[in-house]
């Protein structure tokens, strides 16, 4: 499951003393949630989807992964204003692709 | 209000963070893990309402998008409540709009942090708000206290006698209140000056301050005159305490009068037992054995008689 060397997205904040065992605690954590939106996704409970984008786009940044917050902000908005479905799809593929790239 | 006024204001501050995502609960206490300050936790806007009533943090940090109760509800509650309306709020938010902004701070709140935070501003924001509180406090407190003798003033003491009475009929125990009047004071003023006055009303409050116990209350109710209130006292006990102060200011020398002693009288009126009397009625009693001390030659004490609650004689 480890993703290849350059598909791997690191934490700017990976060597800060501070943040560096939250930052491991957050990445050992990712895989479940990845399962937690994929399982609310194929349920087709797009609240629960949101909800979960809206914790990881505060959160993300926080860890120092912020593409990550990025695409979980645009998709929370994008299901807040209820856009266009094919538009959804193709954010939240973004969204766990960009999930999945996540290490210390 | 007067007991938290009268908190220590200082020690370690308590932050209260409310946001229902455990990951800022986690980066929060990582940031803020140097900071002089303690940190507690809540996962959601009820919850964090409460916790703020009950434990009057020096500082919220507010998240706005919350399930149960969204931050500005929390926010408008705080800011209505008598306990909590004067705690600094700082809102935290992922959501950049300017509306929210500006009716975060129509609502009563400080500051505003975007999430994610920075880790240099959300310290600096943090510390800022939180020398504010504490300065607010001080100033409060700074309110209610004589500037000449230090002591607490009589706008501390109306509130804080009438706690002090309502504690007595929640539980009935024993509860004294002394009213301490100077002698002559008039005459040692224009005898020797007012800043000889200023002394012995200064040395007066010393002995106030020195000799009662640590749940005394001592203040200055006006010109030459005292109150002492004494929890967990019977009248019997509280005219020990009165009798040290009053042989002990009249054993004092002064520096700018060598020659001449001064007194004091104390109207005390106290109770062991329930009694069916107001907070203005009982220090109207405490003044009139006053009187009768002042009546009966000075530099004494009269004990008021307190009748006991009918319903409690039979």
């Amino acid at each position: 499951m480890t993703p290849e060397p350059s598909e791997r997205l690191h934490s700017s904040h990976g060597t800060d003393p501070d943040l560096v065992e939250l930052v491991r605690m957050f990445v050992d954590e990712m895989p479940a949630r990845i399962a937690a939106l994929q399982a609310a996704w194929e349920a087709e409970e797009l609240s629960v989807v949101r909800r979960l984008a809206h914790q990881l786009a505060g959160a993300s940044a926080g860890y120092g992964f912020d593409p990550v917050g990025d695409a979980a902000r645009k998709l929370e908005a994008r299901l807040t204003d209820r856009g266009p479905a094919e538009t959804i799809r193709r954010e939240f593929d973004d969204l766990v692709s960009l999930c999945s790239k996540v290490t210390v | 209000m007067v007991h938290d006024i009268a908190r220590p204001v200082d020690g370690t501050p308590l932050v209260l963070l409310i946001d229902d995502c455990p990951d800022v609960h986690r980066l929060m206490r990582a940031r803020l893990r140097h900071e002089e300050l303690e940190l507690a936790s809540c996962m959601g806007g009820r919850q964090g309402l409460d916790e703020a009533i009950r434990r009057q943090p020096a500082l919220v940090l507010l998240d706005l998008d919350m399930p149960d109760l969204d931050g500005f509800e929390v926010l408008r509650a705080l800011k209505s409540h008598e306990r909590t309306m004067d705690i600094p709020v700082i809102i935290l938010s992922g959501v950049q709009s300017s509306q929210d902004k500006v009716t975060a701070f129509d609502l009563g709140a400080v500051d505003y942090i975007t999430k994610p935070f920075n880790l240099t501003e959300l310290r600096v924001r943090v510390r800022s708000s939180l020398k504010m509180h504490h300065l607010v406090q001080m100033l409060a407190q700074r309110a209610q206290i004589d500037g000449l003798t230090g002591l607490w003033n009589r706008a501390y003491f109306d509130k804080r006698w009438s706690d002090a009475v309502a504690a007595f009929e929640r539980h009935g125990r024993p509860l004294s209140l002394a009213m301490i009047d100077l002698d002559h004071f008039k005459a040692i003023n224009d005898t020797y000056g007012h800043p000889a006055g200023d002394s012995v009303l200064q040395g007066l409050a010393r002995l106030l301050q020195r000799e009662p116990r640590q749940e005394d209350v001592a203040c200055r109710y006006g010109g030459e005159e005292f109150t002492l209130i004494m929890p967990e006292t019977t009248p019997e006990e509280a005219r020990h305490v009165c009798e040290r102060i009053r042989t002990t200011l009249h054993a004092i020398t002064w520096p700018r009068h060598p020659e001449r002693a001064v007194t004091c009288s104390v109207g005390l009126a106290g109770a062991a037992t329930p009694i069916e009397l107001s907070a203005a009625e009982w220090l109207e009693a405490a003044d009139r054995a006053l009187y009768l001390a002042k009546q009966s030659g000075r530099n004494c004490i009269h004990t008021a008689e307190l009748s006991p609650r009918l319903a409690q004689a039979g």
